[in-house]
Formats: structure tokens, sequence, C-alpha cells
């Protein structure tokens, strides 16, 4: 017989109730991979986007909160290109439309000539040619989602434009986007002249110290812009820095749950075999076995919950990335130390909720626990 | 080298805040190899005396010593009850969800690391009390007299100097308190345990070296 024997037993006594807390706790792991995993992979869908474009470094205005209100004159893009170290320089006018489908969509506008458009990986059809001013490229995802096919017309506020061809790069923010010429979206938008960010590639961007330095040097010509580099950018922006606050703050709350179902559950075990635990310190077991006995008995509860809730979780997470409400914007990120982090989270909280209930258990004067009804 | 197992000097023992007086000032000694019945009406402290003598309780005044030395705190005393010291109960208190094996495998958690081997260990002592037989049967599944015997087999788990037993025929049929009595006498002579045992039955005060009585809390 071992120690390991006893406790299934202590914990099969009642299966509701061992079955009630391992859920909790796995509600609480699901629902922090869930919330955690959206909120990385918006990140992750953002910054991929970039790095599909072959775009080191994104400018847009200097203390913009979000990337989306900011405006710049599209003239710049002259003056950027000067900068050493600097090979080439796009405007991007960047929106957020609802069509009629009843969908939100990212749209991007492109100037015609610039590199963004080498970078993307036709499937079906072709770039819009000089000529097709309101012509459009739009993603996998986006066109399954809205039923579109090369040469369909899609309609933009009143206004036609006709499909060209599909694209497809892999990740979920390129693949829900449509994109445009420029100037026909600055018409559209009523913004003529003015683009959103600039995208810039380097020269040589594998060298860090030339990255730092032309970043350096972009920031003194231009301090009225912010220039991040394409891995940091998410870090940066002031909203995912929102989004990821609440997501740790709702998981944090239900991790906090879950530690409260734990002790509640291991305190009502600990009161009811305070016979039994008497019994145990007569024959002479020494208080730190019972302890761990009790501690133990915690964290085999948080294990289950932490397999559980892992699977749960991921399974959430890729129904929640899948809803059309969702597309286009987030690529679940479900990665090995998300996983670890949420697990030492619910170890940590399977031994915390019980150290006290197994504290009280050695405290008891062994004599008061055999008289114990 | 001392011949007295367990010293008590100047004991007592108060409940509810000194108002209930169970034991007092009572001075006693037990020697190696000794059987001591201790016989009293209901309510005279014999319990409470045993339970000093193992840690099992604190004296509210005076010096519980065992083997010379005096235990000062509960993880000494618990260390004494896994190595030296064997208590048989009057209700058994065995653990119903736990096979008689695993029952009497269970004080061997603190020296016996190794399972098979407390499993070979129980086994054996189940076989010495004649239970070899039920070792896969649970405590509700045996009769009284058996289930002491579980207990009796438990407390010689870690081969200790020292049996003390309350009541352990109390809630056994005649036949069945004689069976218990003689294996006790048994394990005395055999493995020369010092065997403390308490009682209210004048019949089972045949079995000692030496009789006490105690009345109200002292000896007399």
């Amino acid at each position: 017989m071992r120690l390991i024997n006893i406790i299934l037993q202590n914990l099969s006594k009642r299966p509701l109730r061992s079955t009630l807390t391992t859920s909790g706790i796995a509600l609480a792991v699901a629902s922090f991979i869930a919330l955690v995993g959206l909120s990385r992979g918006l990140e992750y869908a953002w910054m991929k986007n970039l790095m599909d474009r072959d775009t080191h470094i994104l400018a847009y205005s200097a203390g913009s909160v979000e990337l989306l209100t900011g405006s710049m004159d599209e003239g710049l893009s002259d003056a950027l290109l000067q900068i050493d170290g600097v090979r080439d320089v796009a405007g991007e006018l960047i929106d957020l439309i609802s069509l009629d489908y009843g969908l939100a969509i990212l749209i991007s506008g492109w100037q015609p000539d610039c590199y963004l458009w080498q970078s993307l990986q036709i499937k079906e059809g072709h770039l819009p040619t000089l000529q097709e001013k309101q012509g459009a490229v739009i993603g996998r995802q986006l066109a399954k989602s809205i039923n579109i096919r090369p040469k369909d017309k899609i309609t933009i506020r009143d206004q036609s434009f006709v499909v060209t061809g599909i694209f497809e790069q892999g990740s979920a923010m390129s693949d829900g986007m449509l994109i445009l010429f420029l100037p026909a979206f600055q018409e559209l938008l009523g913004r003529p002249g003015k683009v959103t960010a600039f995208n810039l590639r380097l020269e040589h961007p594998e060298n860090f110290k030339n990255l730092e330095r032309v970043v350096k040097n972009l920031f003194n010509r231009f301090p009225e812009i912010q220039f991040t580099e394409t891995r940091q950018i998410t870090k940066n922006n002031k909203v995912l820095k929102i989004l990821r606050a609440m997501a740790w703050s709702t998981s944090a709350i239900a991790l906090l749950m879950g530690l409260f179902m734990v002790l509640n559950t291991l305190m009502m075990s600990v009161n009811e075999r305070t016979r039994e635990i008497g019994i145990l310190s007569a024959i002479g077991w020494s208080s730190s076995r019972i302890l761990t006995m009790i501690v133990i008995e915690g964290l085999f509860m948080a294990t289950g919950g932490i397999l559980l809730g892992s699977g749960l979780g991921i399974g959430l997470l890729k129904w929640l990335a899948g809803l059309p409400q969702v597309q286009g914007f987030i690529e679940p990120q479900i990665s090995l130390s998300l996983i670890l982090e949420v697990s030492a989270a619910a170890i940590f909280l399977g031994i915390a909720g019980s150290i006290y209930p197994a504290w009280r258990a050695v405290k008891l004067n062994p004599i008061d626990a055999l008289h114990y009804e | 080298m001392y011949n007295a197992i367990i010293q008590l000097e100047g004991v007592s023992r108060y409940y509810d805040g000194n108002c209930v007086k169970a034991l007092e000032d009572l001075t006693l000694r037990v020697d190696y190899k000794e059987w001591l019945t201790i016989i009293g009406p209901s309510g005279s402290g014999k319990s409470t005396l045993l339970h000093l003598m193992c840690g099992l309780d604190r004296p509210s005044h005076g010096h519980v010593f065992f083997e010379g030395k005096e235990p000062r705190s509960i993880r000494e005393w618990t260390h004494l009850r896994s190595r030296k010291i064997g208590f048989v109960f009057q209700s058994f208190n065995l653990l119903p969800t736990l096979t008689t094996l695993e029952n009497v495998a269970l004080p061997m958690f603190e020296l016996v690391h190794s399972a098979k081997q407390r499993r070979s260990n129980a086994m054996d002592l189940l076989e010495r009390v004649g239970l070899a037989n039920r070792a896969h049967h649970r405590p509700p599944q045996l009769s009284g007299g058996e289930r002491q015997r579980v207990a009796i087999a438990r407390s010689l788990a870690n081969s200790p100097t020292l049996i003390l037993a309350d009541e352990p025929t109390g809630n056994l049929d005649s036949s069945s308190a004689k069976s218990i009595m003689g294996l006790l006498k048994e394990i005395h002579i055999k493995e020369k345990i010092t065997i403390v045992l308490v009682t209210h039955n004048p019949s089972m005060m045949n079995y000692d070296d030496r009789l006490i009585k105690i009345i109200d809390g002292s000896i007399v």
C-alpha cells in the first residue's frame, strides 16, 4: 500500500465534491487559456501580418493610443526614404469598415507601386493593374466568409470595387483583409493625401546595431512620428496593453475562485475526517506526513483541473477564433509557455488551498480528534 | 540504565479551565516487561492516565517520562508512538475504507519505506493474530473480536516496547474478550512487551503482574 492509494481513496470517498472542485479549477484554467490566448492571438496576428510583408519598422503618429486614429501626410514617404539604411517606404491607409454583410473588416490602401504588393501570394486571379483603379485583392479567409470570387464586385460605402484576385498569407489578420489602391481608399474615406502608417523596409535588417542606428536617426529626424520595430509593435501598443491587462485580470479572478473552491473542499474534508486524522496521529503518523497527504489531495485536484481545463481552454479558444465576428483579427496562440504558466498557477492554488486545512489538521490535539463525532 | 519505561510524577489533568478534575497529583512508575492493570469505575480517570502515558493528551501539571526522558512536544510524542508505543482502543479505531492488511500497515509508513515490505510485514502480523485469511476484508465485514485482533496486530506494527490497551474487551462478548486477553498475554510473554491495560471488568484482572486502582483521579 502506498500513500497515493490512501489519497485516491480519500478523494473518491466524496466523488461529487471532488469532481466539482476539479471542474472549478478546470474552468479557471480554461478561461485563462482562452482569454490570454485571445489577447496574445491578436498581438501575434498583427505582428505576423507585418512580418509577412517584409516590413521591418512601422511608423505612425506619435502619441496615438489607437493606430487607426493616426493620420500623416503621404508625402513624408520621400523624406523617410532619405534616411540612411532605409531601403523602401510604403504608405498605408487602414480602417475598420462595416460591409453590408454585417461584418466589420480591415481594409488597407496601398500605394500603387509600393513593395507591399510583391509580398502577397496570389492564389486565384491577379494583382490589380495600374489601370484597374477600383481593383482590389481579398484574403482567402474573407473571400470564403462573404463568398467572393475573382471578378466579383464588392460594395463599400456605396462605391463598387472589383476583386481581381484572392491571396493567402497563412495568417489570420492578413487573410481577413481587403486591399485597395491608396488613392481609391483615400477618396472613399474622404482623406486625400493621408495615410495611417508607413511601412519601412531596411537594407540590413538582420544587423541589430544597424537597426538600432536607423531607428535612432528616424526618431531624431521625425520626432512627431513613432517608429517601432515589427517584433516590438505589440508590446508598445496601448490598446493591446489594456486588452492584455483585462485578460489577465479576468483570469486572475477565475483562478482566485478556483483557490477558494479547493480551500472549501479540503476544509470540509478535513473536518469530516477529524477522527481519522486523530487515529493516524495516535498510531504515530507525523504531522508532516498528514500535512503532505492533504496537500497532495489538493494537488491531485489541481492536476485534474489542469488536464481538463487545458483541453477545454484550447477547444474554446479555437472555437472563439473561428467565429465570423472574430475571424481576420485573431490567430489563436496556444504556446507551451501559456500552458506552463497556467499549470504553475493552478498548482500554486492547489497547494495554497490545501495548506490551511492541512495546518489545521495537524494542530488538532490527537485525543480531541479521536473523540470528534 | 533504568528500569522504568514510564514514570509519572505529580501528574494532574483538569478540563474546562480547571473545573473538572480527571487526575490529581498522581505518581506512578511502570517497569519494563511488566503487565500493569489499571482498574476503576467509569469516570475515574483511567483512560486519561493512559492517554497521558503516550502523549495523546498533555498533563495540566506534573511530568511524564518515557525511558527516563521527558518528551516536550507533540512531535516527540508522535515519534515515540511510531516507534515504541502501540495503542489498542476500546472502539478499535480502524479506518473503514482500508482493508485489514492496509490498516495493519498504516503505522509502518514512518519506518518502512518499501510498500512491498510493509505488505509482507503486515501479513506476518495478521498471521500471528490468526486473521491472514481476512487480509482483504474491510473492518465493517469483521466481527468485534476480529476487529480488535486487527487493532492488536496494528499496535505491533513497529515492534513497540510498550502497548497501552484501553478497555480492549469493552465492546466484546465474553468469549471474544477471553480470546483477546489470551492474545495479549501471549504477546506479553513471547515478545516481552510491557503492557498497561485499563479495564473496569474484574474478570480481566487475572493476567497482570501488578494491579492499581484509581478512584476520582487518584491511585488508591
